[in-house]
């Protein structure tokens, strides 16, 4: 292939790439950026879902059904990690990490016991391959990039234009006002995690038949909804998506250049340079030298 | 806040684990070398966590340091294991300034997840330059150029490992000990109970941060140095998530006291750890337990809940 | 000694969101002398403490200090140019010892320094026979006390005292009112409260501040300081 074709393919696969970050991330964004709750579990739901998918397969059913069964199973877990265990102290913050990074290996343990060592694939249900001048695409890949690029699009105008996404801020903002406002934010909250984390495996399960499911993906996309969280501005959905497109795209460009996991290398020193230029976590209007 | 000798008290554990030494069989012993080696990590962690109060997501990426400055200056430098201690602890003390200094510059949950970020960073950089840290794979040092081989004329193998750890970790106790009663100790406790105050009162925050990690730094050096010198062995394995989340809940299990907490709960949940051997990873289920036990626990256990920052309501 | 400014603050407004705590203040403290402050609630006394310690950063104006720029200044930087801070609820360390807090405020030395004033001034505030106590175990207004204490082992020029007497019991106001009366000349103090009887007794000059402003500024006795803060409380009670 010449260059110019490398780039097309580079293109494509950035933005199907960047398209499962943002959706992966504005989970995140929800309960973290939003709702200020550091829930670490979230890639291991992400990791569920691809997993049910496999389950689904061997069990013969449907690539559909796992579309349908495994966000209501991730959406079930997330609830009841923050019934059975989050709300119980109140959501803090130290707690919490700690409480979450604990399910995160338990989670893993799980999927240890259930996938085994080994990497597993689920087939594609369809895959037409598109022929470009020079290099063809498969069909598949960039269906599952489109219907997740969707999806968060879908999402930001559900939460930006309905009353969910003023009553999610209210419940993260001050937990009194809006109880003494009548909102009840318990609910709020349970509502917050199950959009969460069904985003979370539906993204897994959209995403199986191109990823390698293994126990241990979830931290990977832990990590990167994290950057992308962060680079797309704390609890703004809308910069989240820009974010999660615009990183799929350095990283795949700069896959050209450099080896992948180099890539990531530096995606994560520019993240971290981020939150530490910005001061994150530090009151604004306070000095601080 | 004179350091006295009765700050040493805490020194009765290397001496009863050198009690113990005779009386241990072969496996328990090996167990117990090995558990000592970490431990000397888990108060290198409990500086920061303990003593001011921040609570690192990073800390493998130290231990790392440690691990891979020893081993590579082993390999490449020269096959001295003191000058390679010595590599070793350097490097993770300078990694430990760059961690601290995104302490003193971001709080919060925020703090934890770029501690964890950079952790794995780190990681992923050691997987990427495979041609020089043998990556996931790791790289066998040869036995002559340890610490291990240059004992190896006056003791067997288990014995240099026991007897140097103990040795070790006897520094680290009667170091963290002196720390505690020193006033740089009182300092850090200052900065763990309310880190504005201590700033209003003329203090640079900041520069205490930095201090308390890279003392933290020449612990974790030291005890990632260690596994590089007494077991030959660097690797990839050392340096994930896992192994920074170890440690928290050591020194959680461990108790409120600095001086001791570290060894016990390090003792206890490598020990258990041990005993779930027959699970595969059942290692790690102990610890994904343990922390979700003790996220719980945190009402019933005032430090903990002051060490987890939950009581700092403020008023402005 | 007392007739130039020790610290100015020269129009400076501050708001929060939308609400307006500090709206082009300006008020002098001068070498030695207690000023105080009253107002209602919500009348931007916090406010005025904040942005003169350097934890507030204000939107608009400046704070001169012994005719110095301080506004960029950092806590730090004013705590070593001598400008100490008591807080409305008191903060120590309470991990620490009675004498350990004390002895951090003496000096901000690793080594420790001198702790001439510490016994002294723990006897003077009462706190004598406390010192080996944890700061966690003492009563709220012992607590106000140490970090009074602290404040002044710090050998400031210029103390901002805010609300010190919120949740003391009559009799620990009655010496708390001793021991500022025994500082009188030594060092500036701006004392914040909210018992005009108790500001009116140990100050020489009054500010009256409301919504952000000083309505007035005089002699503590005063006509012009009693009308005005007969308005102030009247319309807000």
């Amino acid at each position: 292939m010449t260059s110019l074709e490398n780039l097309g393919l580079a293109l494509l696969d950035g933005l199907v790439t960047g398209s499962v970050m943002a959706l992966v991330a504005l989970g995140l964004t929800i309960v973290f950026g939003i709702m200020n709750i550091a829930n670490l579990t979230h890639g291991e739901l992400y990791m569920l879902g691809a997993m049910t998918s496999w389950l689904l397969f061997q069990a013969a059913l449907p690539f559909a059904s796992a579309l349908l069964l495994a966000p209501l199973l991730t959406a079930a877990v997330a609830v009841a990690i923050n019934v059975l265990i989050l709300q119980r102290f109140g959501h803090e913050p130290g707690q919490t990490i700690l409480a979450t990074f604990g399910l995160l290996l338990i989670l893993q343990q799980t999927a240890l016991g259930i996938l085994g060592p080994a990497p597993r694939s689920v087939p594609a249900p369809l895959n037409p391959i598109l022929e470009f001048s020079g290099f063809s695409y498969s069909g598949f890949n960039l269906l599952a990039g489109l219907a997740c690029l969707l999806l968060a699009l879908l999402v930001w105008v559900l939460v930006e234009r309905s009353r969910l996404g003023l009553l999610l801020r209210a419940a993260q903002e001050n937990r009194l006002m809006a109880e003494s406002l009548a909102i009840d934010t318990g609910r709020v909250i349970l509502i917050g995690f199950a959009l969460s984390g069904g985003l979370a495996g539906l993204a897994g399960a959209l995403t199986s038949p191109i990823r390698q499911i293994h126990f241990l993906m979830g931290l990977d996309a832990l990590v990167v909804s994290f950057v992308v969280v962060v680079l797309g501005g704390v609890g703004r959905i809308g910069g989240t998506i820009a974010a999660g497109l615009a990183l799929g795209l350095l990283e795949s460009l700069t896959a050209l250049l450099l080896a992948p996991t180099l890539a990531r290398v530096l995606t994560l020193a520019l993240a971290l340079s981020y939150i530490i230029a910005r001061r994150l976590g530090v009151a604004r209007g306070v000095w601080r030298y | 806040m004179r350091p006295r000798l009765s700050n040493l008290a805490p020194l009765v554990i290397p001496l009863l684990l050198a009690a113990a030494y005779p009386l241990l069989p072969e496996y328990p012993k090996a167990l117990a070398a090995r558990i000592m080696t970490l431990s000397i990590y888990s108060y290198g962690y409990a500086v920061c966590f303990h003593m001011i109060g921040v609570m690192s997501l990073g800390h493998a990426a130290l231990f790392a340091a440690g691990m891979y400055g020893a081993g590579l200056y082993t390999i490449h430098v020269s096959p001295d294991p003191l000058m390679a201690l010595a590599a070793g602890i350097a490097s993770a003390v300078s990694l430990s300034l760059l961690l601290g200094g995104l302490a003193a510059r971001v709080r919060g949950p925020y703090l934890m997840i770029a501690t964890l970020l950079a952790s794995q960073t780190i990681y992923l950089a050691a997987l990427h330059f495979n041609e020089v840290t043998g990556g996931e794979q790791g790289l066998v040092l040869e036995r002559e150029a340890t610490l291990v081989g240059v004992f190896r004329p006056l003791m067997a193998e288990a014995d240099a490992r026991y007897f140097i750890s103990l040795l070790t970790l006897s520094a680290a106790v009667a170091g963290v000990s002196l720390l505690s009663a020193s006033r740089l100790g009182k300092l850090f406790l200052a900065l763990r109970d309310d880190e504005e105050k201590l700033e209003s009162l003329g203090y640079n925050t900041s520069l205490l941060k930095l201090t308390a990690f890279s003392v933290s730094g020449v612990l974790s050096g030291a005890s990632g140095a260690l596994q590089a010198l007494l077991y030959s062995y660097v690797g990839a394995g050392y340096v994930g998530i896992f192994n920074s989340v170890e440690p928290v809940l050591w020194t959680l299990v461990g108790g409120p006291y600095v001086q001791v907490g570290p060894f016990l709960g390090c003792l206890l949940v490598n020990v258990l750890g041990d005993l779930a051997r027959g699970l595969p990873r059942g290692h790690v289920l102990v610890v994904g337990v343990g922390l979700v036990a003790f996220s719980f626990a945190t009402g019933r256990l005032g430090w903990v809940y002051r060490l987890l920052g939950v009581s700092r309501g403020r008023e402005e | 000694m007392k007739n130039r400014p020790l610290l100015s603050a020269r129009r400076v407004s501050k708001s929060f969101g939308g609400v307006q705590a500090l709206v082009d203040a300006s008020i002098e403290i001068m070498e030695g002398e207690i000023l105080g402050v009253i107002g209602p609630n919500g009348a931007g006394k916090s406010t005025l403490a904040g942005v003169i310690v350097g934890s507030l950063r204000p939107d608009r104006g400046q704070i001169i200090f012994r005719d110095s720029d301080i506004t960029k200044y950092s806590r730090r930087r004013r705590a070593e140019l001598g400008i100490a801070h008591t807080h409305q609820i008191p903060r120590v360390f309470p991990s620490l010892t009675v004498r350990e807090n004390m002895s951090l405020a003496c000096s901000r030395g690793l080594g420790g320094g001198t702790e001439d004033g510490l016994h002294e001034t723990a006897e003077r505030l009462g706190l004598g026979g406390l010192l080996s106590l944890k700061a966690s175990q003492l009563s709220h207004g012992q607590m106000r006390l140490l970090e009074i204490g602290m404040a002044l082992l710090s050998s400031p020029r210029l103390l901002v005292m805010d609300e010190p007497t919120q949740g003391l019991a009559g009799g620990e106001v009655a010496s708390l009112s001793s021991i500022l009366r025994g500082l009188a000349g030594k060092l500036a103090v701006v004392l914040i409260d909210h018992r005009v009887d108790f500001v009116v007794s140990l100050s020489e000059r009054v500010a009256v501040m409301n919504l952000g402003r000083f309505v007035a500024v005089g002699a503590a006795r005063g006509r012009d300081v009693g009308l005005a803060i007969e308005e102030a409380y009247l319309r807000w009670a």
